[in-house]
């Protein structure tokens, strides 16, 4: 693996701009769908980052982790981080995202409603599933979103394979192990830190994609190919 | 008000769903979380329409469509998606489906698409 990245000339770094200010765009919207409520105060910030530095931009402690990967015309990885807390609890709003917002204990009965016939299969029923439930569809969703900036813009299509859900992560391990495939076929990876209030309490989330240096090639050939958004 | 089936493997988005179709006035008559629920609960229930997820565990949404339709030809099916580019869309229509919106979703958004869905 070279240490050379090659740099971008002006139009990628602008069309590279615009598919990640695509799937940015949605963010607010995610949130408010999957939490119920819209988050204020909220920051979205992109920076793309060498895979070697990855590792010390992501903060320690234990996360909710969501690993799904993609495939078609570029083959790559979404990862997705949410501070759990420290080693003295959960932090406020990890309680506020899955306790009902409302500050009790989950109750699956307010979940799953009787009168909504279903043969009982893919029910969260437990506090834990309920996580690993909302956390598998905020990264689809959000994810999801950057495919379809991709394609809009660059007619690149990719598919999502399904989410997997590390709850708790304590020790990065997606991270650990993205790291040691991708720095074998990737130079670069995009990270985007959500920040935000919900309610009274502060959210933040760290984004990470990293694609396949061939197909992040051809997704570079491809915008200098489409100029126009 | 329509009797809808709604068919999502995150029980969070069957729940969202429900909630903005019952506050559209449209019943929520069933849930399902895979493909082989959803054709036994489309065959049981008969609804109106199918809101059908194209990613799940399984047999995906586009081959739980093939089923439904192959089951009731005039099966009305919106399907929903995180991923809304054109491939996807494209092979969602020519297998039947009445429309097709991307997630995040929005309830005017929703309530639009399941009218014209019904309107078919």
């Amino acid at each position: 693996m070279s240490s050379d990245v090659q740099p971008l000339s002006p139009v990628q770094a602008e069309l590279l701009r615009q598919i990640l200010n695509q799937g940015n765009d949605q963010v607010g919207g995610t949130l408010q769908m999957i939490l119920g409520q819209e988050p204020h105060d909220l920051t979205v910030t992109t920076s793309m980052t060498r895979l070697i530095e990855l590792d010390r931009k992501i903060p320690d402690g234990p996360t909710v982790s969501v690993r799904i990967q993609f495939e078609g015309d570029i083959k790559g990885l979404f990862l997705l981080f949410m501070p759990k807390g420290n080693p003295h609890g959960d932090q406020a709003a990890f309680k506020a995202l899955f306790s009902g917002q409302s500050g009790g204990e989950y109750d699956p009965a307010s979940y799953v409603r009787a009168d909504w016939v279903q043969p009982g299969q893919g029910q969260a029923n437990t506090s834990d599933e309920r996580i690993r439930d909302t956390m598998s569809e905020l990264g689809n969703v959000l994810f999801g979103a950057y495919l379809t900036a991709l394609y809009s813009r660059c007619s690149m299509a990719t598919f999502l394979e399904l989410p997997e859900v590390l709850y708790p992560d304590n020790e990065r391990a997606y991270l650990t192990e993205a790291l040691e495939h991708y720095r074998q076929v990737a130079e670069r990876s995009f990270m985007v830190e959500i920040k935000g209030l919900l309610g009274e309490h502060p959210i933040h989330f760290w984004l990470v994609m990293m694609a396949e240096a061939s197909g992040f090639k051809s997704m570079l050939e491809a915008t200098s190919e489409h100029p126009e958004p | 008000m329509s009797r809808i089936l709604v068919v999502d493997d995150a029980q969070i988005m069957r729940n969202i769903l429900s909630s903005m179709l019952e506050e559209a006035g449209h019943e929520v008559v069933g849930h399902a979380a895979n493909a082989e629920e959803a054709l036994a609960l489309y065959i049981q229930l008969k609804p109106d329409l199918v809101t059908l997820d194209i990613l799940m565990e399984g047999a995906d949404g586009v081959t739980c469509l093939k089923n439904i339709i192959q089951e009731d030809p005039q099966a009305r099916v919106l399907m929903i998606t995180a991923q809304g580019h054109g491939p996807i869309e494209q092979e969602a229509r020519e297998s039947g489906a009445k429309g097709y919106i991307a997630k995040p979703i929005e309830r005017e958004q929703l309530q639009t698409a399941v009218n014209q869905a019904l309107a078919e």
